[in-house]
């Protein structure tokens, strides 16, 4: 039976039904069903990577299976090159090693085994500065959630499409939801969905007040991730910057991109004519996350030993996680402004925390059998640094 | 049925091969912008590729000899310039990576290079968006990587876009069917006054 699947998608890919354009990658999943660990990828974009699963779900009879306790795309050497791990990740390099640059969105990656998907790993590059908005694509400000969309249309078979109006063109752009043609693609592949859900209803326009609020949020949410980032490439590849020269660049890059961003959420609010309630300026607001980040990626590298792969390895994973962790709590933090539900923000900061502390101590515990002792920040209280540091830039972006 | 047989057969005889690949999604972005961004804008001739695998088993890269005509931007380079894209043939391994195009032997263009040092995945900036073909002929024309005639090149192109744009650079005016696309001097002429004029 799935091998009457498999040939009937290799045929597919000769000839897509008719009136459609789609094009087929070739590989499948036979039985309908894919592994998306998002372990790795923080918040709302954690959560906009779900909505993109499901929005391919609600299109067909496929299901993906995610999990949250994976390291993201690919387990990387010290070249950053590494098997696939069926997950999604912030990264600069793909999994073979070579650097997206300025130009490449994100990359899915995928081994074919008989036909069928054997292994895969998607990428979005950590050095843009992603959103998430409705609307016009603004080519400074890439929207993360079509993106998302476009690269699970590969993780289950589709290929680009530049013929007709899909989320699978090769160029990101306004499209920000499947079209006909993707529908008509997965549905190919997989078969329509048996109980399709009721379309949500949209969410009400933010005053501007609010919306500078959260999107300053949001860009201290990007500072967070991008300054660890900045520390844990180094961490896992002392040998390359050994001066620390690369990292600086990297951290003064980050800071120039939030002086940025925060001053464009200012910008919209006056052009609306209000102001923002933050009581930091631009620079006070970078080193209330600055500096409790700093002395958190101190305290993970305290007693590290660089000439060791496995501990270096170690260190670029814990930085790796509180990056992502805390990433989390700022945008859990900047949803909150929209939504005003308390109880939702609290879950969405203890689920932070706890894949900080979870991803962390696998780490340890990896490391350990690989002979490393730790003696760094324990866990809990970096996860307690993390909290504080969200606490805060909340604290400080709401105007107390 | 016995015509369409033998591609059918090899369609899916290639589906059920086992081999790494890649699929991206790539930011749009202008003439001007890429050519800012580029390090180094050159006309070339490309006379000879080869790909090998970086490791056994491991990535494969295609490396591309190209003879250098103008320099249009940056550093003088040595002829041939080699560039390198992700993906290949070595043997019975391939590594595939959707929307990458290397050129073959004997095309001639010009060329955005996003970084000369750097080992990305692919080395012109914008990907095609950043390769301008000549078509040769009595008298040759600049097109976009896919063919299409360039016959203007605009300082400060409209963001629209759709997909009868996907792969060209915003500002590379885009010619009716039979009209004649730009000459190389006039485009690289063109592509000097671009990168001359101050930013927005």
């Amino acid at each position: 039976m799935k091998r009457l699947a498999l040939v009937a998608g290799a045929a597919a890919a000769l000839a897509p039904a008719a009136g459609a354009a789609f094009v087929l990658l070739g590989p499948i999943w036979p039985d309908g069903s894919a592994p998306l660990d998002v372990g790795a990828i923080g918040g709302g974009f954690r959560n906009a990577l779900l909505d993109a699963a499901d929005a391919w779900e609600d299109a067909s009879d496929f299901e993906f299976r995610p999990s949250f306790g994976g390291d993201g795309a690919c387990d990387r050497d010290a070249f950053g090159r590494g098997p696939l791990e069926e997950g999604a990740e912030f990264h600069d390099r793909d999994c073979d090693g070579f650097a997206l640059g300025f130009d490449v969105l994100a990359v899915t990656q995928y081994e074919t085994q008989g036909g069928r998907f054997a292994g895969v790993g998607l990428v979005f590059n950590e050095d843009l500065d992603w959103e998430l908005y409705a609307g016009p694509w603004r080519d400074d400000e890439p929207e993360f959630f079509r993106v998302a969309l476009h690269e699970l249309g590969h993780w289950l078979g589709l290929d680009h499409e530049d013929g007709a109006p899909s989320i699978m063109s090769t160029f990101a752009g306004d499209t920000d939801e499947l079209r006909a043609d993707d529908v008509a693609g997965v549905r190919a592949l997989y078969g329509p969905d048996p109980d399709p859900p009721p379309p949500p209803p949209g969410p009400e326009p933010l005053d501007p007040a609010a919306a500078c609020r959260r999107d300053q949020l949001r860009a201290a949410a990007a500072l967070c991730r991008r300054e660890l980032a900045c520390e844990a490439k180094r961490a896992g590849a002392p040998a390359e910057d050994p001066a620390g020269l690369a990292r600086d660049a990297c951290l003064a890059s980050a800071a120039e991109r939030f002086a940025r961003q925060y001053g464009r959420a200012e910008a919209r609010a006056a052009e609306a004519g209000a102001a923002c309630p933050s009581s930091a300026d631009a620079a006070a607001a970078a080193a209330l996350v600055r500096d409790p980040a700093a002395a958190l990626a101190a305290g993970l590298l305290a007693g590290s030993d660089e000439a060791s792969r496995p501990d270096a390895r170690l260190r670029e994973r814990l930085l790796r996680a509180a990056g992502a962790a805390c990433d989390a709590a700022l945008r859990a933090e900047a949803r909150f402004v929209r939504e005003g539900d308390a109880e939702r923000l609290a879950k969405r900061r203890a689920r932070a925390r706890a894949g900080f502390l979870g991803k962390a101590e696998a780490a340890i515990a990896r490391a350990a059998g690989a002979g490393v002792a730790y003696a760094g920040t324990p866990p809990p209280e970096g996860a307690d640094l993390l909290d504080a540091l969200a606490d805060a830039v909340a604290a400080a972006a709401a105007g107390s | 049925m016995g015509r369409r047989s033998g591609p059918l057969v090899l369609a899916i005889l290639a589906a059920l091969a086992g081999g790494p690949a890649a699929a991206t999604t790539l930011r749009p972005f202008s003439v001007r912008e890429l050519a800012t961004r580029a390090e180094l804008v050159f006309e070339g001739r490309a006379l000879a590729r080869a790909a090998r695998a970086l490791a056994p088993g491991g990535a494969i890269r295609t490396c591309v000899e190209f003879e250098v005509l103008e320099v249009v931007k940056g550093p003088p380079v040595a002829s041939p310039l080699v560039l390198c894209f992700s993906g290949g043939r070595v043997g019975t391994r391939e590594r595939r990576v959707h929307g990458l195009d290397v050129p073959e032997p004997g095309e001639r263009g010009v060329y955005f290079v996003a970084d000369l040092g750097g080992a990305r995945i692919h080395p012109l900036a914008g990907w095609d968006q950043g390769r301008f073909r000549v078509r040769e002929g009595l008298v040759p024309e600049v097109t976009t990587a896919d063919g299409r005639p360039v016959v203007g090149l605009d300082p400060a192109p409209p963001p629209a876009r759709g997909p009868d744009r996907d792969g060209v650079a915003r500002g590379a005016r885009l010619g009716s069917p039979g009209e004649r696309g730009l000459d190389p001097a006039a485009f690289k002429a063109r592509l000097r006054a671009l990168l001359a004029e101050p930013g927005p």
